[in-house]
């Protein structure tokens, strides 16, 4: 019988559902475009035979004019009765037309918000209701949109480095509201972007950091003011080994860190075999680096995600700035080709080793000439079509050249010139299109394309008595990797407690482990070509939801599903994220977060360098995917406006990670790499603690960070786990800036490590000749894998500025010194064989040091 | 070519900004180990060495061990215990090596425990149709023919030798032959630059199962003397994945000299609870006389 009612209650529901539906699917016409909405009403009421009800507050004299003249009643009903004030709600035959309290209707304010000066825009900026501290922070393209009730607000827009923007609104429908924030005028106030306003509101910061090129204050060598340089003041993250290549996060390696320029993945990010980085500051506008809680839209390497956004350029008027220092000469210029509407940026950097070089080769009148140098050019194009749609051009090339000419008598007739190149680099190109649908819709698709090459050119030429130079031989050498994605993301904000993305990646990419040109025309010999190109597909769908609980609990929850195809091989994995945030104290809170993360590429080098024959490889159907999980658990604490502490604890654990085998000795590695790799587990833990300061005369950060990495393969080092190369114990780092005046200000950076691992061959064996089975001699060999400790890191590191400020611009003298206190830090160690005048062989440790006390200069002028 | 180049520019800016000097740190202390070192010829004495590791600080050039207990297997079957020779060389009176058995061997040292191993020999591959043909630029090009067995992976050196009126020794020799692709020290063009500095060993992975010619080339201006009957001889060996190995990795440490540009690459071994390498081989070889 109970039964029975439940079934009866659950078709009498199901029957008035269907009625209302039934109802608001009725086909309207009207004969008329426009109608008081009493008139309107009374139509419907006709059409359809529904009965109105609906109370005072709904203005029945406005005039509606009609979207369109056919369509359905729910159709209309959304179109012409706003549904932020009112709500519709069916009963049978009757429709109910319910006011909602104006306290309690929502409208969407958005828009975005930009440097006043030069019309940049402001990434993770706030826009925060003082009121009760909830609010957004703009996106990656100066975005934000959040929700309020409908009473008077007064909301509060911050920058660091700019003043407060306080502006009170009454909101009465959805608004769009652009905010020019004024740059403060202490020069280098800042270093790291505070988030003290941020962590009021709804975005997390978990294991992130974000800096501007403007407060790079750590110059590198020979002055060199340089990105990585300044990403070792962060915790957890340290320098490969001295200036050489690129930087590790949490234990990870270099390959592991994924670098995007606006939005494009960079593969090689080093000049000069590692170091410099390739990133212009100049050129350079934000940069985020998050090192876990990794947001769902990001994804590819295991370890850390450097997100660089290059600067749009001045919107208002024509400015730039040269410098020239000891080792490269840059210029920027950058401005408006459409007042407001179309700017550009351009950047350009040379270093110009090569050009002493050549000038002193020349003066020695020799028959070799040759150099070395490195350069970059960087420009961005923006256009504004109108206040919801923006495109974007962005661009990089760059790269490192060595050449080397020799011209010589070869017989007494006849010369030969030979040339030798040997290049690579970068070039990157993204095309994106910003589009506001709605209010509460923002979304950005972008057109991506990312090549590295490396390229080796030889050629030799002959001249005979009375000719020109004739080519005879020319030999090329090509390898990289070349990818093209088109990407599409979406920012929808229904409220001010959700912030959602969500989107798709697709991506292609080719892989020339190396292809060859070979032509000897002296041997008459046939010409070869060999080109062999590894082609994979990605496809990758992300969606995330930030939801705010109360006002202390702040989680972010979402996935990325990626998919990977290469010859014949298919992978698929999920990778879930998650990060929260609750608040203890206005002042304290605790974050947590949990993240997988893949990687498809492995990294492929011979070298304990970053070299440029490095190759990029993508995954077989032997050697799998990286798979990387980490958790981090955290504390923030803010002793005031400008001291922050920060405390965070990780652990990482990564599958497939590949190491070569103890005897890895292949040539040809593009070809055999499988087979000379072996695929282990490593394990990391650690812990950061950060205290900073950010305003003031005097402003600096401290980090610490103790961690343990270690890592296992089955048939490396018998099997037994060994500490990673990238295990460093203790990690210290102090920055100080300080501004003596207007126009002069200084910075010291001093930094420690505890030695990075090594593998020494501190063991003699007798070895059989293999071409004579009876010939015994003494080869040293490894018993273990990093087993030994380089000597411990330090090094101290000082700035100082000073600048006239003249009619047209700013100028500045830069003196620095790398290694004030002349520290010679271990880059390589190994055992040296001595033997004394009476034959007697001794053995002792040898360091070879990079870099010791460095001074330089540098002149710079901003106009 | 393109690694000589980049390499030189690595090193020069090395040169340029970098000192070395010496650390006041201790050499890390290592236990001694036992090490076997054996490559057994088929048909020829079953010898072996038997030393133990030294660590930096005691280097002495004495590491060879006079008593040491051997026992050495056939097919699981117990040959013998080998009696010292001198310097380290064990034998087992004239005992030679058969081809297609296994032979497995325990040394045992006080306080150095025992090491084991185990190798398999093998048949050796024959050289057919051995000839030179004389080319330009004073190269003397040896091509020769064999057969390798399909469907196993096999493994091979080539060694060329030639008199100098008392034995034969080694001389140089390069090869654009396939079965070099992937060889230590990357050939370039021009005789003189494209000795094979690096491994003479191959694997049979892109001639698998066929009759191969292959084609060497040595210089021709060896022998001064014009006049004098030139005597050459072309040495096969069919080795084993462990020698293959073992010869690879020992070419490669020479070759790279503890450059701080290459990753470390340590000394293949398939000796457990030591360290060394007990394997085997099968040589044919042909001698040619150039008129």
């Amino acid at each position: 019988m109970r039964k029975l009612l439940i079934l009866f209650s659950c078709l009498l529901f199901s029957s008035s559902v269907f009625g209302q539906e039934h109802l608001m699917s009725k086909q309207l016409e009207f004969p008329n475009v426009a109608y008081p909405l009493h008139e309107l009403l009374n139509e419907i009421s006709k059409q359809t035979g529904a009965e109105f009800s609906y109370t005072s507050e709904l203005n029945t004299n406005q005039y509606i004019e009609l979207p369109a003249l056919t369509g359905s009643l729910k159709y209309f009903l959304n179109e012409i009765i706003d549904a932020k004030a009112f709500k519709i709600i069916t009963r049978e035959n009757k429709i109910f037309l319910i006011g909602i309290p104006p306290s309690e209707r929502k409208y969407s304010i958005s828009g975005f918000i930009t440097d006043s000066e030069t019309g940049e825009s402001l990434i993770n900026a706030s826009v925060v209701n003082v009121e009760n501290y909830t609010g957004t922070i703009s996106n990656n393209f100066g975005f934000y949109s959040f929700s309020l009730n409908q009473k008077v607000y007064k909301l509060q827009i911050s920058y660091v480095g700019y003043q407060d923007a306080v502006i009170s609104i009454f909101p009465k429908q959805d608004t769009s509201i652009n905010i020019a924030l004024e740059p403060k005028t202490i020069l280098n106030e800042i270093k790291v972007v505070a988030d003290k306003k941020g962590n009021n509101i709804n975005h997390q910061f978990v294991s992130s950091n974000t800096i501007t090129s403007d407060k790079f204050c750590n110059s590198g060598i020979l002055g060199e003011n340089d990105l990585f340089q300044n990403l070792i003041q962060f915790p957890g993250v340290q320098s490969a080994n001295e200036g050489l290549g690129g930087f590790i996060v949490r234990n990870g390696s270099p390959a592991q860190n994924l670098i995007l320029l606006d939005d494009v993945p960079v593969y090689y990010s080093s000049h000069l075999f590692g170091l410099f980085s390739v990133f212009n500051p100049d050129a350079i506008n934000h940069v985020k680096l998050i090192k876990g809680g990794f947001p769902a839209h990001y994804g590819g390497r295991v370890s850390s995600v450097l997100d660089i956004r290059m600067k749009d350029g001045n919107s208002k008027k024509l400015g730039g700035d040269f410098s020239i220092g000891l080792l490269t000469a840059k210029f920027n210029l950058h401005g408006p080709i459409k007042k407001d509407k179309t700017t550009f940026n351009l950047s350009v950097r040379r270093s110009y080793l090569d050009l002493l070089l050549k000038g002193i080769l020349a003066l020695a009148d020799s028959d070799v000439t040759g150099g070395y140098y490195y350069g970059d050019l960087n420009f961005k194009l923006t256009h504004k079509f109108s206040q919801r749609d923006k495109i974007f051009f962005s661009t990089y090339w760059g790269g490192d050249l060595i050449n080397l000419k020799n011209t010589e008598q070869a017989t007494t007739t006849s010369k030969e010139k030979t040339e030798n190149k040997v290049g690579w680099g970068n070039f990157t190109n993204s095309l994106r299109w910003n589009h506001i649908y709605s209010n509460h819709l923002f979304g950005n698709t972008s057109l991506i394309l990312s090549r590295y090459t490396f390229l080796v050119k030889d050629k030799k030429s002959v001249q005979n008595e009375g000719e020109s130079f004739k080519e005879n031989y020319n030999y090329q050498f090509r390898s990289g990797i070349r990818d093209f994605t088109l990407k599409s993301e979406f920012d929808w904000i229904p409220d001010s407690k959700h912030y959602l993305k969500f989107g798709m990646e697709s991506s292609l990419h080719h892989t020339k482990p190396g292809s060859e040109l070979y032509r000897n025309s002296n041997k008459n010999e046939q010409n070869t070509y060999n080109d062999q190109i590894i082609s994979s597909k990605e496809l990758i769908l992300f969606g995330e939801c930030q939801i705010q609980f109360g006002k202390k609990f702040l989680v972010n929850m979402g996935s990325r599903w990626s998919s990977f195809i290469v010859e014949g091989t298919y992978y698929s994995t999920i990778e879930p994220r998650f990060s929260a945030q609750y608040y203890l104290h206005p002042k304290w809170t605790v974050t947590g977060s949990f993240s997988q993360m893949t990687q498809y590429l492995h990294l492929v080098t011979t070298s304990s360098l970053s070299l440029p024959t490095d190759l990029w490889l993508p995954v077989t159907s032997k050697i799998k995917p990286i798979d990387s999980f980490q958790y981090t658990g955290g504390t923030n604490y803010s002793f005031s406006k400008s001291i922050k502490l920060t405390a965070e604890y990780y652990h990482k654990l990564s599958r497939n990670v590949l190491e070569f085998s103890d005897a890895y000795f292949f040539q040809n590695v593009s070809a055999d790499w499988e087979n000379i790799v072996e695929a282990g587990k490593s394990w990391s833990n650690g812990l950061e603690l950060n205290l900073s300061k950010t305003n003031g005369k005097t402003t600096g950060n401290m980090a610490y960070t103790f961690s343990k990495s270690f890592v296992k393969y089955p048939e490396i080092n018998s099997g037994k786990t060994f500490a990673s190369p990238y295990d460093r114990r203790h990690d210290f780092s102090v920055l100080l800036n300080q501004k003596l005046s207007k126009k002069v200000d200084f910075s010291v950076a001093w930094v420690y490590g505890s030695g990075l691992p090594a593998t020494l061959s501190s063991t003699n064996i007798s070895s059989v000749s293999p071409y004579y089975p009876g010939k015994i001699s003494s080869t040293p060999i490894f018993s273990h894998r990093n087993g030994f400790r380089l000597p411990d890191y330090h090094r101290m590191d000082f700035s100082i500025n000073f600048r006239k400020f003249k009619k047209h611009g700013i100028r500045t003298w830069n003196i620095s010194i790398n290694n004030v206190y002349n520290r010679k830090n271990a880059n390589y160690v190994s055992i040296s064989e001595t033997k004394n005048e009476f034959g007697t062989t001794s053995y002792s440790l040898k360091q070879i040091s990079l870099f010791a006390f460095l001074p330089s200069v540098s002149y710079s002028y901003k106009f | 070519m393109k690694y000589q180049l980049l390499f030189l520019n690595i090193c020069l800016l090395f040169f340029h900004f970098s000192c070395e000097e010496e650390l006041q740190v201790p050499i890390p202390d290592e236990e001694p180990k036992l090490v076997i070192n054996s490559l057994l010829g088929v048909d020829s004495l079953l010898r072996v060495h038997v030393s133990k590791s030294s660590v930096f600080q005691e280097q002495s050039s004495n590491t060879f061990l006079p008593d040491a207990n051997i026992i050495i297997k056939e097919n699981n079957q117990l040959l013998g215990k080998m009696i010292h020779e001198n310097d380290g060389w064990y034998s087992l009176n004239s005992y030679t090596v058969k081809a297609g058995n296994s032979y497995q061997i325990e040394v045992s040292y006080p306080d150095l425990g025992t090491a084991e191993s185990e190798t398999k020999t093998l048949q050796k591959a024959a050289i057919t149709n051995l000839s030179y043909q004389i080319k330009e630029e004073n190269k003397l090009e040896f091509t020769f023919q064999f057969d390798d067995e399909a469907l196993q992976e096999n493994y091979y050196m080539i060694l060329l030798k030639a008199y100098n009126g008392t034995s034969f020794s080694d001389i140089d020799f390069y090869s654009d032959n396939i079965i070099f692709n992937g060889n230590l020290s990357g050939n370039s063009i021009g005789i003189q630059q494209n000795m094979l500095r690096g491994s003479h060993t191959f694997s049979d992975e892109n001639i698998d199962g066929e009759t191969n010619s292959i084609s060497i080339y040595a210089f021709n201006e060896l022998f001064n003397d014009s006049e004098v009957n030139q005597e050459y001889k072309l040495e096969l060996y069919h080795i084993t994945s462990d020698y293959f190995k073992y010869e690879r990795s020992l070419t490669a440490y020479y070759n790279r000299d503890d450059s701080p540009f290459y990753k470390k690459v340590n000394l293949h071994s398939n000796v457990s609870c030591g360290y060394g390498i007990f394997t085997s081989y099968a040589i044919d070889s042909k001698t040619i006389t150039i008129q």
